[in-house]
């Protein structure tokens, strides 16, 4: 033999009567609570490159690269800053004699020469 | 930023869809979590990790407005099922319902008394199927929509609730 059911009709009563809700809901300052909760990990996850952390580390690799742009300026070697020197040999046979030709008014012909090789 | 379509058709940032969701929802979800645990402080917190978990994966929250609340009762019962699994085991049994035979102005208090007692001695689901049914009187298609579960197994839930309410107060009152 199967027992009776139970009538749901007291049973909806009690638990009306009981109901561990009644008169119940979160009060205002719970809810700002919640909200400001939510709002908090809703930035957490969707502005991953604002976090901190990843903004110290973009601070960190700008620092180093800075550094070594820095460092590889410093050890290159000047460019043209080797003193223009040669030897007199080859500067008295590169370099050739130069004349200035002119005329006075009463019809002399001057000419100067002017050689490096001259010495006094 | 994920976004999803609403039923207006335009585009709305995770923020915005959660912040939606909890505007419409939480009170309903409080009074369920509250009709679930016998701790305010318990229920607030499993609203909290139920909203939370829609942030933390808006993906798995259906587009679709009912689809959306049903998802959210489902954590929330689910978060409940978690907390009494874990606390099965190192807590002590739930308390016998105080006698229903007081009358007067302590009727309500020794009612909602023996209502949670009652309540705890039913498995997370069954007293949600119960609570749905007959506090929030929601249909068996609802109910077994909102639970994922089939109509068939919420028929099921909700007589042996009904039948092990009437048990255990046959039991206690002798």
């Amino acid at each position: 033999m199967t027992a009776k059911p139970p009538d749901p009709s007291w049973i909806r009563a009690l638990l009306r009567r009981g109901d561990p809700a009644l008169g119940e809901s979160l009060a205002p300052e719970e809810v700002a609570r919640l909200r400001q909760r939510l709002a908090d990990e809703v930035a957490r996850h969707e502005a991953p490159l604002l976090g901190p952390r990843r903004l110290v580390w973009a601070a960190l690799a700008a620092v180093l690269f800075a550094a070594v742009v820095l460092r590889l300026r410093t050890a290159a070697p000047p460019a043209h800053t080797e003193p223009i020197s040669a030897a007199p040999a080859v500067l008295a046979a590169d370099v050739k004699d130069r004349q200035i030709h002119f005329e006075t008014p009463g019809g002399t012909r001057i000419v100067w020469v002017l050689s490096p090789k001259l010495s006094l | 930023m994920t976004a999803a379509i609403t039923a207006e058709g335009s585009r709305e940032s995770s923020f915005e869809r959660v912040a939606r969701l909890f505007e419409a929802h939480h009170q309903r979800l409080y009074r369920l979590a509250r009709r679930l645990l016998a701790e305010p402080a318990e229920a607030q917190d499993l609203v909290q990790e139920t909203f939370l978990r829609a942030v933390r994966r808006p993906s798995s929250v259906p587009a679709e407005e009912t689809a959306a609340e049903a998802w959210l009762v489902r954590i929330l019962v689910n978060l409940c099922r978690d907390l009494h699994r874990r606390r099965r085991v190192r807590e002590r049994p739930a308390p016998s319902p105080a006698p229903l035979v007081t009358r007067g102005l302590e009727d309500v208090v020794v009612a909602r008394a023996t209502v949670e007692a009652l309540l705890a001695r039913l498995s997370p689901r069954r007293r949600a199927v119960l609570v749905l049914a007959e506090l929030e009187e929601r249909p068996t298609a609802e109910i077994a929509r909102l639970l994922g579960i089939a109509q068939v197994t919420v028929r099921w839930h909700l007589a042996a609730a009904r039948s092990a309410m009437s048990h255990h107060l046959a039991e206690d009152s002798r």
